[in-house]
């Protein structure tokens, strides 16, 4: 009966042992684990393994003895009778299996040491997975660094990712050092009505040159051809792998089939390849997974909205600094032609690489996070060497009788550190799939801001590096105890008694330990202030309160329902149907929902401005259906909330918000106030209203944006009948749990015969800790980072007091017996590990001075040196470690004077 | 030691050997060795020490008839050869004439 456990161990072993006894020691082995453990089972795959360990390194060495008796026959035959030259291989295999013979026999021992440096190795494997997939992994196209994302400033915004469709062709046309210039619309909602069932997908418009332009090609049919870039061309569009299986189920014959989309029959030309992603950067608004592409039409006279994300390819040999300079000089030509459109603020234009882009607000904390598992290697690595010293002083025989032998010293050096290199090997697997594990667990937190999770695995990339992690922490940790090992002093411990190896054994365990908890204050402070950021966070006013409140969104047929009255109607019954569904308590609308989206730019003016200069002025506007405040929690501050009658055309009304009232009316009450919104020069993509004018009728409290840290524009509302659109959020908040409430709105819609599907139904808390994930994300990393760090600290405290303690047995046994109180062997054995600590802290304090200002970038709340912190730290280090001390020395007391003066 | 010379574990497996009539494979003599001695020799020892003694010429081996169930293989099994049988007598002698007479004076040390 063979056991199960084939493979590596296996495989060892035949390669192992020799030829003519190989089928018999593994047929008798397997005799002996069926007779054992009925041959299955875990208790029999560690037998065998451990068999596997002594036997191949028995073996091995037998093998290497006889390879030497023979050349040392042959050495002798011709006349060299010492034979003192080994040959170098089977020393080095005599290392090995010397090695392993040593850890199969304190399995133990190997086990903390491997348990310890995996703790250490398998955090860095994993970070490292995020850096590789994140940062160093070039973007998935053609000649990726030769792309770049052109952004601006204007008008009160800054590094805002689109510019105008003219404004895209006078790049193309001027700018010598841009080979190309692309451009996409963000997303929006494609409604795919054809077939038998609806789907809300995602859409975009991209101009046709902008795939070849990345290097890709559709697997089925073709790209957009350059005339459809021109207005009245027959609609078209190329869809995303996804979808074509999802909905078309790969169908073969896709190219020249028709579809229904967003009320248009369009025919679809081309399927792009499996797993193409535009990947754009913060504020670009183009979701990863876009499943239907439209050509974009670029029209020349258009300079009025700045909505269009402008990729470009720079011409080959074109430094960024060139094109850059070249994309500014060209943009100070336009603005100099076109006085009309540009304000006196002008705009700036500015290029960006666009991996550089893409993960330019991710980085910090990625490399801080990176930083940070590199101090628990530190800390695995020194625990390791710690153990490795302590058990140092069993061999010292053995190593003194070597180096007696004539063993040279660097040979003994050697050895050491090929016992390092067999635990650091083992640890680095063990890491590996404790990275793994880690790694899943990670993206299960759903870092929402993390570009490129997809790309995040683990791959011959970070396999290398795990393995030079492992190696380089075998030489940090093996180097002490090897060069301790091979000291001419170790002599002296032939002489039976002698003691004076484990003076300077133990001081360097110490200098271990202060190290540890040096390194240990620096993480734990680090975690510290990250907590104090969430903590922060959290407790930001919103201006709204997101709990119980339920969004989705609607739409209705747009032919169907073309009369904006009509359309007013239908939200009227809408809302008022949902209004009376059981655990419904207020009902709203509007048509961005806050933190979801970036929302609609407009400038504004107040006072003496209302006519003329728009100055650097910017506010988010939206549209609201009345109920929207009540809905979501926001108080009214002064005037009133929309109401039905309220209908822009006869008497233009608006809400603003209490930052908007300060900056613009500072003291005064604004209600009654005029003001003028320029949706002419909007920038977003949306049809232009006109409305310049409105009366202020209330003011509410300021929403915060995506990024909650940051003050976000003022915010203007407008009723919902100055733009009667066809697709609104729903904001409904409920007396219990909001999603009961979704299938009772998706019934009305139904009923109502709405004709589109209700769609991205989440909760307003769902978004709010989207926001915040990408902080909750680093906090949770460093935390059990921290903790890592302080559970080894710890047992590197308790295991060189403990070491410290054995060592002074004698010595208590002489003090007990001289009449020394049992607490002052206490004292004295716990004053140890806390010199340590006392050492280790300050030095820490000074590390984690550095380390916290190098992420500064990521605090919010509390400053980098915040004093609670790093006060509250090393008084929570020295507790523990007081601990940690106090229990060994509390052993130290149960000795028998009479069995410790005994001892050696 | 001379080349030859035999070592500890050599002696007990050709011992163990004998107790089991002369013929055993590999399991049976480290199952002997461990009941008899109490000691936990290593099962790897063994092997590499019966190897060295087919090397020496002590010991010879033969294939006995696969084992009547599926799958069965043939066992190899050892057998002393009358030169070993010399040796271990040889070194038994020397032991015993070393032995001779301290009886009491490892009693009185081992008190």
């Amino acid at each position: 009966m063979r056991l199960s456990p084939r493979g590596p161990a296996r495989w060892l072993l035949y390669h192992a042992l020799p030829r003519d006894e190989r089928e018999f020691i593994l047929q008798e082995l397997d005799e002996v684990a069926a007779r054992r453990f009925g041959g299955q089972g875990l208790g029999a795959r560690l037998w065998y393994l451990r068999q596997t360990a002594v036997f191949a390194a028995r073996f091995l060495n037998e093998r290497r003895r006889e390879l030497l008796d023979r050349s040392r026959q042959r050495q002798y035959d011709r006349d060299d009778p010492l034979g003192k030259r080994e040959p170098a291989m089977t020393g080095l295999v005599r290392d090995i299996s010397f090695a392993l013979r040593l850890l199969a026999k304190q399995p133990g021992f190997a086990a903390v040491v491997v348990l310890t440096l995996a703790l250490g190795i398998g955090p860095n494997s994993a970070i490292f997975s995020v850096v590789n997939g994140v940062l160093l992994r070039p973007l998935p196209y053609e000649e990726p660094e030769q792309l770049a994302l052109i952004r601006i400033d204007l008008s009160g915004l800054q590094a805002h990712p689109g510019i105008a469709r003219a404004e895209v062709l006078d790049f193309r046309h001027q700018a010598e050092a841009l080979a190309d210039v692309g451009a996409v619309t963000r997303e929006f909602i494609a409604n795919l009505t054809g077939g038998d069932r609806m789907e809300a997908g995602l859409g975009a418009s991209v101009t046709p040159n902008l795939f070849p332009m990345l290097g890709i090609r559709p697997i089925v049919g073709r790209a957009f051809r350059p005339i459809e870039e021109t207005a009245d061309q027959p609609p078209v569009a190329i869809i995303g792998h996804g979808l074509w299986q999802r909905r078309f189920g790969g169908d073969p014959q896709i190219v020249g089939r028709e579809t229904e989309i967003n009320n248009r029959m369009v025919e679809i030309v081309g399927v792009l390849p499996e797993g193409f992603r535009l990947l754009l950067g913060p504020g670009t608004s183009l979701s990863p997974d876009v499943d239907v592409w439209f050509p974009l039409v670029l029209d020349p006279e258009d300079r009025g909205f700045w909505a269009y994300r402008a990729i470009v390819r720079m011409a080959p040999g074109v430094s960024i600094e060139q094109a850059e300079r070249e994309v500014k000089a060209v943009g100070a030509g336009l603005v100099a032609d076109n006085p009309d459109t540009y304000d006196s603020s002008g705009i700036a234009f500015y290029l960006h690489p666009l991996h550089n882009d893409l993960v330019q607000d991710v980085r910090p904390a990625i490399l801080v996070l990176f930083g940070a598992v590199a101090l628990v290697l530190m800390i695995a690595c020194t625990n390791a060497a710690s153990l490795l010293l302590a058990r140092m002083k069993s061999r010292e025989r053995e190593l003194a009788l070597r180096a007696a032998l004539g063993a040279h010293r660097s040979r003994i050096i050697r050895q050491v550190l090929i016992e390092s290199l067999v635990l650091a090997m083992a640890a680095g697997v063990f890491g590996l799939a404790l990275g793994t594990y880690g790694l899943r667990g990670l993206l299960a937190l759903q870092p929402g801001n993390l570009p490129r999770i997809d790309d995040i695995a683990l791959d011959p990339t970070v396999l290398a590096f795990t393995l030079v992690a492992s190696f380089a922490a075998s030489l940090i940790f093996g180097l002490v105890p090897a060069w301790q090992a091979s000291r001419p002093e170790m002599q002296g411990a032939l002489k039976v008694g002698v003691q004076h190896q484990s003076g300077l054994r133990a001081r360097t365990r110490g200098a271990m330990v202060v190290a540890q908890v040096a390194f240990c204050v620096m993480l734990l402070i680090g975690a510290g202030l990250l907590v104090r950021t969430f903590a922060s966070l959290r407790g930001i006013d919103l201006g709204f309160s997101p709990d119980s409140v339920l969004t989705m969104r609607a739409a209705m047929n747009t032919q169907e329902f073309s009369d904006p009255e009509a359309r007013w109607e239908v939200w009227r019954q809408f809302t008022a149907r949902i209004a009376e569904l059981p655990g419904v308590s207020e009902v709203g609308g509007i048509s961005l929902v806050p933190l979801g989206n970036q929302g609609m730019i407009a400038s504004y003016g107040v006072g003496d401005d209302l006519d003329t200069d728009w100055n650097g002025t910017s506010a988010d506007y939206r549209f609201v259906l009345p109920g929207y405040f009540e809905s979501m929690g926001m108080r009214l501050i002064s005037g009133r909330a929309f109401d039905d009658g309220d209908n822009q055309q006869l008497t233009p009304v608006a809400i603003i918000d209490e930052s908007l009232a300060a900056q613009a009316w500072p003291g005064e009450d604004p209600v009654g106030r005029q003001i003028a919104i320029g949706l002419g020069t909007a920038l977003n993509d949306d049809e232009s209203e006109e409305s310049p004018r409105a009366e202020v009728v209330g003011v509410v409290t300021h929403i915060r944006g995506i990024d909650i840290r940051r003050q976000v524009r003022p915010q203007i509302y407008l009723p919902y009948r100055a733009s009667p659109r066809s697709s609104m959020f729903l904001t409904v908040r409920a007396s219990g749990e909001p999603a009961s409430v979704a299938e009772g709105i998706r019934d009305q819609a139904r009923a109502l015969g709405l004709g589109r599907p209700v769609h991205t139904v989440r909760t307003m808390r769902s978004y709010v800790d989207a926001a915040m994930s990408g902080a909750r994300f680093t906090l949770t990393l460093m935390a059990t980072l921290a903790g890592i760090a302080l559970l080894l600290s710890t047992i590197g405290v308790y295991s060189v007091v403990a070491y410290l303690v054995r060592q002074r047995t004698r010595e208590t046994g002489i003090r007990l017996a001289l009449g020394a109180e049992r607490a002052d062997i206490v004292r004295l054995n716990l004053r140890e590990g806390m010199v340590m600590t006392a050492i280790g802290v300050p030095i820490g304090l000074v590390g984690a001075l550095f380390f916290a200002r190098s992420f500064e970038a990521l605090l919010f709340g509390v400053a980098a040196t915040d004093p609670y912190t790093f006060l509250g730290i090393p008084l929570l280090l020295l507790a523990v470690t007081a601990v940690a001390s106090w229990l060994p020395a509390r052993r130290a007391t149960r000795v028998d004077p009479l069995v410790a003066l005994r001892s050696e | 030691m001379p080349r030859d010379a035999l070592g500890e574990i050599e002696q007990l497996v050709l011992l163990a050997i004998l107790r089991l009539d002369n013929g055993a494979y590999g399991v049976p003599i480290v199952e002997e060795i461990r009941e008899r001695t109490g000691r936990n020799v290593s099962r790897a020892a063994v092997y590499i020490a019966l190897r060295r003694l087919r090397g020496k010429g002590l010991v010879t081996s033969w294939l006995t008839d696969p084992e009547p169930v599926p799958g069965g293989r043939a066992k190899r099994f050892f057998r002393v050869e009358p030169e070993a049988i010399a040796r271990l007598a040889e070194v038994r002698e020397t032991f015993m004439s070393m032995w001779e007479g301290l009886a009491p004076t490892l009693k009185r040390h081992s008190g």
